[in-house]
């Protein structure tokens, strides 16, 4: 379900206290947005994923030792969207691609031959990505070094995680419906 | 009138969180897509206050908006919902 919210002048007062480069300013009738109604093409966003693997051969899926009973029961069974302005579409935290350049860098993950092939970033605690390691009991780990979990979040999110007896090291997709992590081979 | 449009939503305690990725704006009869850089928008819809990192707490019913177009333009919006659909 795609959530949709309308807010007006009438159903929300504007704070205009943030720091801004150009406030949306009320001018008596709405809102003015002149420097908005002709956007321009997106600008050029940080290269997060430099070649994301070919996926063979999917494992049997590891069940979230969480999991209840049905799609979406961790997201109050409302469908989850990614939001492509984000990394990882938002499963892993609020953190917008326009900021990925300034933010820390969790390590990137390589191929066989050393060709990085995604850059990765820190968790935010709150996020479903922090949910899904904290039910599988995994913690994120610095991407890099080999003998580790490799989990494939939405839009080529990747985190890494020091593996467990139930998620060895090695490739995974997370299934975000279910909520369960699917071991892959590149 | 502003509308969101289109959004991902999570829960961040008993808080909707959603990231909001198309957004259009209503003036004067015509209808504009507003480009998004990136936002959030917390939504309440419990009976009681939630605290928030970013301000002290959200009640009831209460919505906090907080947005910025590729073109710069901050929004921050906090209110009530009058409406739920």
């Amino acid at each position: 379900m795609t959530n949709r919210l309308w807010t007006s002048a009438c159903a929300a007062a504007l704070l205009l206290a943030m720091p801004v480069a150009v406030l949306a300013q009320s001018r008596g009738r709405g809102f003015d947005f002149r420097h908005d109604l002709n956007p321009p093409a997106l600008p050029q966003l940080y290269a997060v994923v430099a070649r994301p693997p070919v996926w063979r051969n999917p494992g049997p899926v590891v069940a979230n030792p969480q999991a209840a009973r049905g799609s979406w029961w961790w997201n109050h069974y409302l469908v989850w969207h990614p939001s492509p302005a984000f990394w990882g579409g938002g499963f892993w935290g609020e953190l917008a691609l326009a900021d990925l350049g300034l933010a820390p860098r969790m390590g990137s993950v390589v191929d066989d031959q050393q060709h990085p092939l995604a850059t990765t970033f820190g968790v935010e605690r709150a996020s479903p990505g922090a949910q899904l390691l904290q039910d599988y009991g995994l913690q994120q780990a610095v991407c890099g070094p080999p003998d580790l979990a490799i989990i494939w979040g939405p839009q080529n999110g990747v985190v890494c995680a020091n593996p467990t007896a139930t998620i060895v090291a090695g490739d995974y997709l997370v299934d975000p419906a279910a909520f369960t992590l699917v071991p892959q081979t590149r | 009138m502003l509308e969101i449009e289109s959004a991902g939503c999570s829960f961040e305690g008993e808080l909707q969180r959603c990231l909001p990725f198309r957004m259009t704006l209503h003036q004067g009869g015509h209808s504009h897509p507003i480009a998004l850089e990136h936002g959030t928008i917390y939504m309440n819809f419990t009976d009681s206050a939630h605290p928030l990192p970013i301000i002290d707490r959200l009640g009831p019913n209460e919505v906090l908006v907080l947005l910025r177009t590729i073109r710069g333009t901050y929004v921050s919006a906090r209110g009530t919902l009058d409406d739920v659909s």
